[in-house]
């Protein structure tokens, strides 16, 4: 069964076509890259494919819910990490912990041992990135999109996210192209 | 946030403070002055954060969420001008200090659709919240009979308003930027 499904999305504002027409289809356990001409536009289209924004046309389903008409049901799946990472400090973080323990109904003690194994498990490093993937896995998630991700952390988060199904946006010369890969740092480059 | 969100507080409580040890126990100023010191305030959210919009949340949720530090932050002046009463031994109406309060939170709730638009939209949103307040303490300012109950039930009207119309925004909106 396929837990993301995005069909002949489009975005445009003021008459602008932001981000031309794209489908995908991914998953559980599978990965996808999905490039896009500019970092705007795969910007924007991560945060379509994670349910974030609306798309002008197209639709996009996010396991059995449609993301326009069922947002908060579909969000309840996604974890996503925005290209800039998580920008706080260190008390942010840990707010953002709690709110996100909170928000998904996990007890606050186990949320924020969950970010602490994820931010160990991707080398301990205090990078706004992995901050953001640790608080993007805190709950159990079906689907984690990962707006242009460092290559090199890719293997090491999709491992670390095994049943979910992983969708990362690139901006680069292959327009809209989706690629599939276990090797997925390759794929991204 | 944290620490812009204290500073704006402080900064509006001194603004009540200076008003009430310069002008006395006028009313008409701390009405007026809680109206124009609200505006504004709900700029101290960032509403552009993507956390929000991620999470699992209606538009209303979010609304209820974001609403709270401006009506806390719009609260400041007229609590600064209660202080500089206190200090000074005078005594400010009841029923000004509470049309005040009342309009100041309906001007933080109408201000926060504008936090989202720009800024001719911001600038419409930020005249309207003015408005509102203004027309919340009005039956204080005119003395009306039963005014402070007149100012309550125009304010729960405009602030439910304010607040289900800020919420219907969220779920319309699309943060790209």
């Amino acid at each position: 069964m396929k837990i993301l499904r995005v069909e002949d999305a489009t975005f445009a504002r003021g008459g602008v076509t932001l981000v031309e027409h794209f489908s995908i289809g991914v998953a559980c356990g599978e990965r996808a890259v999905l490039h896009q001409p500019t970092s705007d536009a795969a910007a924007i289209a991560a945060r379509i494919v994670a349910g974030i924004v609306k798309p002008t046309t197209g639709r996009v389903y996010i396991g059995d819910y449609d993301a326009r008409l069922q947002p908060a049901q579909a969000k309840r799946l996604v974890g996503f990490v925005p290209a800039a990472g998580f920008t706080g400090s260190e008390r942010a973080f840990a707010r953002s912990v709690a709110f996100r323990a909170d928000v998904w109904d996990i007890d606050a003690r186990m949320a924020r041992r969950r970010a602490d194994d994820v931010v160990r498990a991707l080398g301990g490093s205090l990078d706004g990135y992995v901050w953001a993937v640790a608080l993007a896995l805190i709950p159990t998630i079906a689907l984690l999109v990962l707006d242009r991700p460092p290559p090199a952390l890719l293997d090491a988060v999709a491992e670390l996210a095994p049943p979910a199904a992983l969708v990362a946006l690139f901006a680069g010369e292959r327009a809209s192209a989706v690629t599939r890969s276990a090797a997925f740092a390759q794929s991204a480059g | 946030m944290s620490t812009h969100f204290a500073i704006a507080w402080l900064a509006r409580f001194a603004a009540g403070l200076a008003v009430g040890l310069t002008l006395g126990p006028r009313p008409d100023a701390l009405m007026l002055g809680a109206a124009l010191m609200a505006v504004g305030t709900a700029r101290s959210n960032d509403v552009h954060d993507l956390t929000l919009f991620a999470a699992p949340l209606y538009g209303r949720q979010l609304a209820r969420a974001l609403a709270v530090p401006p009506c806390i932050a719009a609260a400041a002046f007229p609590v600064g001008t209660l202080v500089a009463m206190l200090g000074r031994g005078e005594v400010l109406p009841p029923a000004a200090l509470g049309a005040a309060l009342l309009g100041a939170v309906v001007a933080a709730l109408v201000g926060l659709s504008g936090a989202i638009r720009t800024t001719q939209w911001r600038w419409a949103y930020d005249a309207l919240a003015v408005l509102a307040a203004l027309l919340v303490a009005l039956p204080v300012w005119l003395g009306l009979p039963h005014a402070l109950g007149l100012s309550l039930c125009l304010a729960l009207a405009l602030g439910f308003f304010a607040l289900r119309a800020f919420g219907e925004t969220l779920a319309r909106y699309d943060p790209i930027d």
